[in-house]
């Protein structure tokens, strides 16, 4: 039996455990920790050591200086599709009608979100604390600089350069080895999950998870695959390549937990290492286009779940707030949230039905980070395509 | 004038200590800073030259299976030697009875010392690194040891590829070494104020207000180490002499700064020279501070049973094996936090409901505990990277 087939089979196991004995389920989680956290353990010395190996590597900041701007657009196109399909779900399901939320209590409090605290946070004071916190941007800032300083200095910096290449490769096998504990800790994730939100979240929330479920495989078939299609990226090996990280996103709900082998997947497809590893941790923090679709259905949701009526100007107003604000949302956790609270209040918006969205909020967390783990696999793909890259059928 | 061994200077120092802490206990309370620089120093040697000799170490031994089989090993022999240490304190404390004729009542102030011990989960949770850059930081040996043991297998797979590193972990190990006997001169002084400290501040009154139960203490601890490490070493057939060379060093650092952490690099240094292979020292030390806590194991079946007599409590055997499975338990992976042995008492004595005054008793000598508990901790696990090995069928030749 293959470790995919493992993954699933324990994900199928977790799923009924969860469902049928919610309360053992429950004593599950540590299993669950301990993987995350050995997989955590991967991402900053991965990082660090593939994007400065590749960078000295490719042999010049040039080429992933347009390559870094290449992707940047393209996140920020799909941001703009994915928000476009949020509105059009949002006003088509209406989600939160008829809820009548009145409950004014439960505000939850999260800190204050704002442009300079996010352009703050991308740059490190201290690379090693940006690696003892997983600050996945501060590191890719301070690696892309240390990579262009290894090109320029040239043959001096070749026992770094040959070392970060070691450490690369070392982290693979590592990544690896840890794989070896992704059915237990993935079957265990996908028990506890289901224990939480249990059967009664999709018979009284059908609606939003419905709005949700069908934006997002609208996203998949109208605009990943035509993309593929035009790109002519072999969309059955492309599949084949993600089964497992998409596995560990769908069961873990945590992107970071699929990073490591997602980026060892698609090496094996055929994208050049210099490209993956600085398009996958960048759209790790800017391609997260699940999580921008929850956020502005969920800001629908809320209003409509509180009878507060949104003229469709202020839709146009609030989407094209949210094409920044979206951004950079990866860097820390629950932002999403962040993102959330801060659009309901600026338009005044009350926070009432908050509690009721996170109720369902494990059920579509599982979708939204899968779908964020298709698009940044899709994306180092494409713009690899971009580059002359050619991928076998 | 005969140059000092380092040794020889230690001893010095700890005889100058006593004698400031005795003479003159006011100006010895005000040294903390000088034990306490030596110790963050020493701190400093500990994340880099567990990476570096670990890495080296695993990827130079070629194998992952001789790794389990070491890691395995070591756990059978852990086990074995915790539990006589068990064994030998419960027999003690029953023996001498040292609690008798105490009397402590179960009164309010049992909040004071209350603490909850971690459960089991989090132990877990906690062994694995989320960042190894966070452990390092932190100082949290055992995930250190779990990201070194993967990363160092991953080199050893890779072989050829993956040179560069081992190359460097190599070479970091042995500039770690190296750092360390620059910090191990300042050890006299170091030691000297932390005995100076210890003494200035407790005097010697406590000696005597509990000496039943500190020499019930001490004696147990010496006839473990020359009854039951006495005994291992000759089983293994381990040169007594070169052990006792190599050993002395860091028992009496661990003995005096009451700092299992503070003995470590030396310990792991001269257990290399005396000849236990770079891989096995690695990996059994770090894992055996953890795990192999043979003196905190003897102190904490003394002390426990020691509260229930105080408190005129009369624990069946049954029950004080309980308590003892309990405390194996909880004990596992608190090393290195001073004090921690206490906390994990208050928590055990709360659960089986004995009164937390007996743990402010204690805190009144644990100083003096601390230290014969932490220096054998140190010689337990100094000892056992050599036994794993003779297990493994090294020959233990004196390396330069």
């Amino acid at each position: 039996m293959n470790l995919t087939r493992a993954i699933f089979l324990s994900m199928a196991v977790g799923a009924a455990l969860g469902l049928l004995a919610p309360d053992r389920a429950l004593h599950l989680a540590p299993l669950t920790n301990v993987f995350l956290r050995l997989v955590q353990s991967i991402i900053a010395p991965l990082i660090l050591a593939g994007l400065v190996s590749g960078i000295a590597g490719a042999g010049g900041g040039k080429a992933m200086g347009r390559i870094g701007v290449k992707s940047l657009v393209l996140f920020q196109v799909v941001t703009l599709i994915v928000l476009l399909l949020a509105m059009g779900a949002g006003n088509l399901f209406r989600p939160g009608d008829g809820l009548h939320v009145r409950a004014a209590q439960a505000v939850v409090e999260t800190p204050k979100l704002t442009w300079q605290s996010i352009l703050e946070q991308a740059v490190p004071s201290s690379v090693i604390d940006a690696m003892a916190q997983g600050q996945m941007l501060q590191l890719v800032v301070f690696a892309s600089l240390f990579g262009a300083a290894c090109v320029a200095i040239g043959e001096r910096a070749a026992p770094v350069v040959r070392f970060f290449g070691a450490v690369n490769d070392i982290m693979f096998r590592y990544t690896h080895y840890v794989m070896y504990a992704a059915p237990l800790g993935i079957g265990a994730a996908m028990a506890t999950t289901m224990a939480r939100g249990g059967w009664g979240v999709f018979t009284n929330f059908g609606r939003l998870i419905a709005a949700e479920y069908s934006a997002l495989a609208v996203l998949l078939v109208f605009v990943y695959l035509p993309a593929m299609l035009a790109a002519r990226i072999p969309v059955g090996r492309f599949a084949g390549a993600i089964r497992e990280p998409f596995a560990i996103a769908f069961a873990t709900t945590a992107s970071g937990a699929a990073l490591p082998v997602a980026m060892e997947k698609m090496e094996e497809f055929g994208v050049p290492r210099a490209t993956l590893n600085l398009v996958m941790p960048l759209g790790f923090c800017f391609n997260t286009a699940g999580t921008a679709l929850h956020i502005f259905l969920s800001c629908l949701f809320l209003a409509q779940a509180v009878d507060v009526k949104l003229d469709m100007a202020t839709q146009w107003t609030m989407l094209a707030v949210l094409l920044v604000m979206t951004k950079g949302v990866a860097a820390v956790p629950r932002t999403s949230l962040v993102v959330i609270i801060g659009t309901l209040t600026a338009w005044g918006i009350p926070l009432d039905a908050l509690p009721v969205l996170l109720g369902v909020d494990a059920v579509l967390d599982m979708f939204r980070t899968s779908v964020n783990l298709i698009g940044n696999c899709l994306a180092p793909a494409l713009i690899a395509r971009s580059e002359g890259v050619r991928f076998a059928r | 004038m005969p140059r000092l061994s380092l040794t020889a200077w230690i001893f010095v120092g700890m005889a100058a200590g006593i004698a400031l802490g005795a003479a003159a206990p006011e100006v010895a309370r005000q040294l903390t800073p000088v034990s306490a620089i030596f110790l963050r120093l020493i701190k400093s040697i500990i994340a880099p030259l567990l990476f570096g000799t670990l890495v080296a170490g695993i990827a130079g031994s070629g194998s992952v299976k001789a790794m389990g089989r070491i890691g395995l090993k070591s756990i059978v022999y852990f086990e074995i030697v915790t539990t006589i240490a068990l064994v030998l304190g419960l027999s003690a404390v029953n023996l001498v009875k040292p609690g008798e004729g105490m009397r402590l009542e179960r009164t309010a102030a049992e909040a004071a010392v209350s603490a909850k011990p971690p459960d089991l989960a989090g132990i877990l949770e906690h062994t694995f690194p989320s960042s190894v850059i966070d452990a390092m930081a932190k100082g949290e040996v055992l995930q250190i040891v779990v990201f070194c043991f993967l990363f160092g297998a991953a080199c050893a797979a890779i072989g050829e590829k993956a040179r560069p590193v081992v190359e460097f972990a190599d070479a970091l190990a042995e500039v770690m070494f190296r750092y360390t006997k620059y910090v191990m001169y300042l050890a006299p002084v170091g030691v000297g104020a932390a005995i100076a400290v210890t003494v200035g501040s407790k005097g010697f009154a406590v000696l005597f207000g509990l000496g039943k139960l500190i020499l019930t203490m001490y004696v147990a601890q010496a006839i473990f180490v020359f009854g039951v490490l006495g005994a291992v070493i000759a089983v293994a057939r381990i040169p007594v002499r070169r052990f006792y060379e190599a050993a002395k060093e860091p028992f009496l650092i661990a003995f005096s700064t009451a700092s299992s952490e503070a003995a470590l690099p030396v310990a792991m240094e001269n257990m290399e020279r005396f000849g236990v292979p770079k891989h096995i020292v690695g990996f059994v030390m770090p894992t055996g501070y953890s795990f192999n806590l043979d003196g905190t194991t003897l102190y904490l079946s003394l002390a426990s049973v020691f509260v229930a007599q105080a408190a005129g409590v009369e624990l069946t055997l049954g029950q004080q094996v309980i308590m003892m499975l309990t405390l194996m338990l909880t004990s596992k992976g608190v090393a290195g936090v001073p004090r921690a042995a206490l906390v994990i008492l208050a928590g055990t004595l709360a659960s089986f409901s004995l009164p937390m005054e007996g743990v402010a008793v204690l805190l009144g000598i644990d100083a003096v505990m601390d230290m014969a508990r932490t220096s054998v901790n140190v010689l337990g696990n100094c000892l056992a990277t050599a036994v794993i090995a003779r297990w493994e069928g090294h020959p233990l030749t004196p390396q330069p």
